[in-house]
């Protein structure tokens, strides 16, 4: 009987099991791309790290005189690891003082047993026996070393006293190191040091390392070190490195690593001497483990929110089923069967139905997972079947029969007469049903919660449909009503395609469901396009913001002008390559300093994020250096004075008729300052009165401020003028103090309060200068602008530990040496930069710097476009700069393209495109499961005289009308869920200290979504309507069976 | 296998009532019926639309609960009994035909599978039921058993209804306007076949029918007129019933003839008859 009532009404039965397998393929499919995604997680990670990096090597610690033992080393390896690590590669090393044509260098000798693989031999043999060395070829040629040449080598043992060990070394072969991640060499530069020099004041001639075998250390080789005179190793290393297996590596197999490894470094520092355990693959798997976390949100977040959908419209859609089958349901009560009777007669064949689709499902999942693994996952993703599969489509196919059940129950347990209407009673007015007003109740709880932040979890993952379900719940309702209002008022006013629009949308109890899936389709589309373009927007941002510049390379260079030359070579006018000088100084807390050439900076640099914010022009002040005073004795010509004397209120006048003291601060070389408070101003005074003070400026020092002190306690306010007509040294000309731009003032003269200040004042002259002050208990200063260490910078983050009441604080200088900076302003972020910096002008910096100091630090060039790159680094080339390091924002931002969170949210095109789907499925079904009597009402409204082009606009309106108005409130619901959910929505595998996310919508994605929504739904409204309305033939009113 | 021997259920109702409400008004669909019907007996009940005779076979069936009175199949109380005993009595007891014969069958089973269905309670309830095809040949449909329901003409589908409605042997059957739509010809098929169930089987039969020629070929009718007994007919005689309080209902043209508020005199004549005598001006004294 269950066949045949599905073969009765076979395109209710399909859509049954077609949305029973959407629901079935949404839950399936959650874990199936967990899965696949947490495998390319895996796989993306490896690719992207060296063998070096995932090897984890054991090395002992150079301790003095302790016999090292490959073996005790290999012992603690733990064999729990050895199913996912290969057997370990031996290295040993030690270092040896080797006098060479540009001195004594200090050069470390590595041994192994297989010393000859991953290098090249450019001449002679590989080492066999003990003291036979390689050496590289690039040193070789340098010392002249040809294979058979004997050196000396001495043991370097620093500090430490007694014999060292010294045997020469036979040359009998030369190497280039051509692959790095092969051999026993795996992550060392065993080259790169020929004919250089160390950094440092007192710089000494680097070497290539010299490669031998095992049998130059090992132990049996050696003598008791203690003994004077034995030859033998004082101080050695060896490190057994245990390479990754990645074929054999896996995730169950990488989430045991970091515990292993940890208690590896347990055992390991219980040692003697103590072993040091070094790998990188417990980032790999810290990545890997956040990585699934955050697929865990974004995952359900997505897929949850589409089975919720799906099961919503599978409960419509059984509704809409049972209510065709209440004459069955009746006459199963009819005949005795009573409730559960007709229970089992619907549930078995809607059931039946919603079971053919849970394998659909199922399949219907795997086949998109492959497409997915096939085209943006990382190659080599394997298909798998976790078991949480077949878990969620049970789950998902419980879902399914609970919506039918219910759907079910509702109505056999309605009395059997009203189950005999032809007609079903409609409900008047505005009741909402229970489980309606339920669902609203926990939507809005919902919304609070999560707008308060108290909500997380399933439940706010949830959230964003569980809106749109609530207003399309409520929109429903209050259509039905306000349809009505419309019809009456049309038909008042004799229009007849609006009467019919309305009173049919007023009639239709269809529509209700119409409105709530549409409403909830709309906005699950909204919410996912808008996520996932948001979240490839600010992937693309973070990585212009982390870069700074579309290419910026790190050189070995230690001198700016030498870089701006080889820049100026081939970009003369300075648009697309910059330098940029980086310095940290020495404790965690304190400002990096970012020196930049600013004009340059603004056109090179990729300024992301609020570009408008970069004016950096105030930096160019900095080229204005503070007036100077040379000579050993300072004298102060005070021209004239006006300052009057205002008492606290209630206090007597303390020092009556003294004025304050004259001070000034001088900056000396090398940073140091000195602040010289001379003598009373007089109070009044039309006198010349000069001061003079002892200096030690014989070089020359900086003016940095000059102004008033206050001495004792003397609480007298005093306001007025006194005028500098001359400061000077005895060995130099007066001081240039006159112009008033070229100092910062204090505190605001024109303020209506009394609040000190201390402000310049024009006298037209280049050497004297006026000072405005009121000055309460305390001294004001006026401060040179360009004064030594008063550099302008713009500030990005907090301002350092030590910053002075007048703002300025120490950073470091090109030469490492501390300058006062003096903010200008806040920027946002650092482009390429961490989030303490202090930006500055280069060539302010470059004046102020040392000569005898190297300057500190790292040299980079930023590039404006890639295409540049090859003549900039062929430039510095040419001037003997190397590129050290190289970073790309395309590089950057492929990065966070594979992570997990972007894989994640690509499943939005996917959810977007099935809402619509569903939503128009929906529209399809509702009209065609009610086609007959709805078309006979057409047929009738001929009958009636209704021409058939009125009847198709009405009907055509009526599910336009729908559409539009459910698609609208559902576009508005995406973008309110957008607000709440986003922010739960992680955009990267780790966070940015510099980089805030901008959740702004996508407006244009958005409109997008809203177009493709709107558009598709509306024309299949119009075409179903218009096609119902064409089988409304007069023919139709006679039918019956 | 042979029919199993059923009894016919009598049908008492007294007093019955019932009271339903629509636009905002409590309307009395029945005012106080009754009614007896024997076992056996095949009774039509006649009445104008709206007389309230489809709600007298609706509480018959146990459709409905009655606003006041009893009503009583057998010896089943039917206003005393709960939704699951209803069940039971709807399974075993009783039968319904309803109008419209695709209303009283699974559109996409055959005749066969309906009556099947159609005695599926009865079967939960221990209720022995006569095999499919014994009450398909009861009814004259059996070389049709297996036929797709659309394929059988008004008259077969109606014999199809009423083969469903008598699927487990009940001991009343209720039919709503059985012949309405058929011609002739098929009505008097179903009708005959009504008979031959009633024959065989034993069933009491109630039909609600507008149909002239049906109710003269029914041995007793009722008429149901404004909720109450209106008259009776039997062997081609119409009768005026007494109701229970004692009340007259006239027939229709005697109601023509004397309208509501007319004085009559009841008075008892030596042989036995009693004669209606309206006052001349027809109406109470001033």
């Amino acid at each position: 009987m269950t066949w045949a009532a599905l073969r009765y009404r076979p395109a209710q039965a399909l859509l049954l099991a077609v949305l029973t397998a959407l629901v079935v393929g949404c839950a399936a499919f959650a874990p199936l791309y967990e899965r696949a995604l947490a495998q390319s997680l895996l796989r993306d990670g490896l690719s992207r790290m060296p063998p070096a990096a995932t090897a984890i090597e054991l090395t002992t610690s150079r301790e003095q005189g302790a016999r090292v033992r490959a073996e005790r080393v290999r012992e603690i390896f733990p064999t729990s690891l050895a199913g996912v690590y290969g057997p370990g590669v031996e290295r040993w090393s030690g270092r040896v003082f080797v006098t060479g044509s540009q001195g004594v260098s200090t050069v470390t000798m590595w041994g192994s047993p297989t010393p000859c693989d991953g290098l090249v031999l450019d001449a002679g043999r590989c080492p066999q026996a003990p003291f036979e060395v390689l050496a590289s070829t690039a040193e070789a040629r340098l010392q002249g070393w040809a294979p058979g040449a004997v050196i000396s080598a001495v043991e370097a043992r620093g500090i430490a006293s007694g014999p060292a060990f010294a045997s020469p070394v036979t040359v009998v072969g030369t190497y280039t190191q051509d692959e790095l991640s092969a051999g026993p060499w795996a992550g060392l530069r065993l080259g790169g040091r020929a004919g250089t020099m160390s950094a440092g004041l007192a710089p000494t001639p680097l070497m290539d390392a010299l490669v031998t075998s095992d049998g130059t250390f090992a132990p049996d080789e050696q003598a008791s070190s203690f003994v004077p005179g034995a030859p033998g190793w004082f101080q050695v290393a060896v490190s057994v490195t245990y390479p990754l297996n990645r074929d054999a590596i896996s995730l169950e197999s990488l989430d045991g690593i970091p515990a292993a490894l940890s208690a590896l470094g347990d055992e390991a520092a219980r040692e003697l001497p103590r072993i040091a355990v070094s790998s990188a693959v417990g980032d790999l798997a810290d990545e890997l483990a956040e990585g699934r976390r955050q697929v865990l949100v974004i995952v359900p977040l997505l897929m949850a929110q589409l089975a919720l959908l799906g099961v919503v419209v599978l409960g419509l859609v059984a509704e809409s089923a049972v209510e065709q089958r209440r004459p069955e349901a009746a006459l199963s009560r009819l005949r005795g069967g009573g409730a559960s009777g007709a229970r089992r007669l619907l549930v078995a064949e809607l059931g039946a139905a919603a079971t053919v689709g849970a394998p659909l499902g199922l399949l219907g999942a795997l086949g998109v997972t492959t497409l997915v693994r096939a085209s943006w996952l990382a190659p080599g993703v394997p298909a798998e079947l976790p078991w949480p599969t077949f878990a969620a489509a049970g789950l998902g196919l419980l879902l399914a029969w609970a919506a039918i059940i219910i759907a079910v129950g509702r109505v056999v347990r309605e009395p059997v007469a009203d189950l005999l209407r032809r007609v079903p009673s409609r409900q008047r007015g505005r009741r909402m049903g229970l489980v309606d007003a339920g669902v609203v109740g926990v939507s809005v709880a919902g919304v609070v919660a999560l707008a308060s932040g108290n909500l997380a979890g399933p439940l706010a993952l949830a959230t964003p449909a569980l809106v749109a379900l609530a207003v399309g719940i409520v929109l429903a309702h209050l259509l039905t009503p306000a349809a009505t209002l419309i019809g009456r008022r049309s038909l008042d006013r004799g229009r007849l395609t609006a009467t019919l629009t309305a009173v049919q949308i007023a009639r239709r109890p269809a529509v209700r469901r119409i409105v709530t899936i549409i409403t909830v389709a709309a906005a699950l589309a909204t919410f996912a396009v808008n996520a996932l373009v948001v979240g490839q927007h600010n992937r693309e941002l973070r990585a212009r913001v982390e870069t700074g510049a579309a290419v910026v390379l790190t050189t070995d260079s230690d001198d700016p002008a030498e870089v701006e030359t080889a820049l100026r070579q081939v970009d003369p006018a300075a648009t697309k390559a910059t330098p940029v000088a980086w310095i940290r100084q020495g404790s965690s807390d304190s400002i990096t300093t970012m020196a930049v050439i600013p004009e340059e900076f603004a056109r090179v640099a990729d300024l992301a994020v609020d570009p408008a914010a970069f004016d950096l022009r105030p930096l160019q002040v900095a080229g204005t250096l503070p007036p100077v005073i040379t000579g050993t004795r300072l004298s102060v010509t005070i021209g004239s004075s006006a300052i009057e004397e205002l008492d606290e209120v209630g206090d007597a006048p303390q020092r009556a008729g003294e004025g304050p003291i004259f001070a000034v601060r001088l900056g000396k070389p090398g940073g140091a300052e000195q602040t010289l408070s001379l003598d009373p101003i007089p109070l009044t005074s039309s006198v010349p009165v000069v001061f003079t003070a002892e200096v030690d400026c014989p070089q020359g020092c900086s003016l940095l401020a000059i102004g008033v002190d206050r001495v004792g306690l003397d609480y007298r306010v005093l306001r007025g003028r006194f005028t500098i007509t001359e400061l000077r040294g005895d060995a130099g000309p007066p001081a240039a103090i006159g112009r008033p731009d070229t100092w910062i003032g204090s505190g605001d003269k024109n303020a209506d309060v009394l609040a000190p200040y201390a402000v310049p004042g024009d006298l037209g002259s280049p050497t004297a200068v006026a000072l405005d002050l009121l000055s309460a208990r305390t001294g004001v200063r006026v401060t040179a602008k360009g004064a030594v260490g008063n550099l302008p910078a713009f500030v990005v983050g907090s301002l350092p530990p030590g910053t002075t009441s007048g703002g300025t604080f120490q950073g470091a200088g090109l030469d490492g040496i501390a300058v006062q900076f003096q903010p200008v302003g806040t920027l946002p972020y650092t482009p390429g930069g961490p989030s303490n910096v202090a930006i500055v002008s280069l060539r302010a910096l470059l004046d102020r710097a040392s000569t005898l100091a190297p300057v500190v630090g790292r040299l980079q060039v930023y590039l404006a476009d890639t295409s540049f790159e090859a003549p900039v680094r062929d430039a510095l080339g040419a001037q003997g700069i190397s590129v050290t390091t190289t970073v790309r924002e395309s590089d950057r931002q492929a990065l966070y393209d594979g992570s997990a969170s972007a894989w994640g949210l690509r499943l939005a095109v996917v959810v977007g495109l099935l809402a619509i789907v569903m939503a128009a499925l929906v529209l399809v079904l509702v009209v065609t499961t009610a086609w007959r009597p709805r078309s006979r009402d057409y047929a009738a409204l001929r009958m009636s005289g209704v021409p058939l082009a009125v009847l198709r606009r009405a009907s055509a309106l009526e599910q336009g009308t729908v559409v539009v108005v459910a698609g609208v409130a559902g576009i508005l619901c995406g973008l309110l869920a957008s607000r709440l959910a986003l922010p739960m929505v992680p955009l990267f595998t780790r966070p940015s200290a510099t980089f805030l996310a901008d959740l702004r919508p996508a407006w244009s994605a958005v409109g997008g979504a809203a177009a493709l929504v709107l558009g598709l739904l509306g024309v299949v409204a119009i075409v179903v309507g218009t096609r119902l309305v064409s089988r409304a033939i007069p023919a139709r009113l006679r039918e019956r069976l | 296998m042979s029919a199993p021997t059923r009894t016919g259920l009598a049908i008492t109702t007294h007093g019955l009532v019932h009271i339903y409400h629509a636009d905002g008004h409590d309307l009395a669909a029945l005012s106080g019926v009754d009614l007896r019907v024997a076992s056996g007996e095949i009774v039509g009940l006649l009445g104008p639309s709206g007389a309230g005779k489809s709600t007298l076979l609706t509480l018959c069936g146990g459709l409905l609960r009655p606003s006041a009175g009893t009503i009583r199949i057998g010896p089943n109380d039917l206003a005393q009994m709960d939704e699951s005993a209803l069940d039971r009595f709807r399974a075993t007891e009783v039968g319904i035909v309803l109008q419209g014969a695709d209303r009283n069958v699974l559109p996409y089973v055959t005749a066969r599978r309906n009556v099947d269905f159609a005695q599926r309670g009865a079967r939960q309830h221990g209720r022995e039921v006569p095999d499919a095809s014994e009450v398909l040949d009861l009814v004259g449909i059996l070389p049709l058993a297996n036929a797709p329901l659309a394929t059988l003409t008004p008259g077969q589908l109606q014999l199809a209804a009423l083969a469903v409605g008598i699927a487990a042997y009940p001991g009343v059957l209720l039919a709503d306007e059985p012949t309405s739509q058929l011609d002739h010809a098929a009505r008097d098929t179903v009708l005959a076949a009504i008979r031959e169930v009633n024959a065989q089987v034993g069933t009491t039969v109630l039909i609600v029918t507008h149909d002239p020629q049906v109710a003269a070929a029914l041995p007793r009718t009722v008429t149901i007129r404004d909720g109450r007994v209106g008259g009776e007919g039997r062997s081609g005689q119409e009768y005026a019933v007494v109701s229970a309080d004692g009340s007259l209902p006239l027939p229709p043209d005697a109601l023509d003839r004397l309208p509501p508020g007319t004085l009559v005199r009841v008075h008892p004549e030596s042989d036995g008859r009693w004669i209606i005598i309206p006052e001349e001006d027809g109406h109470g004294p001033a």
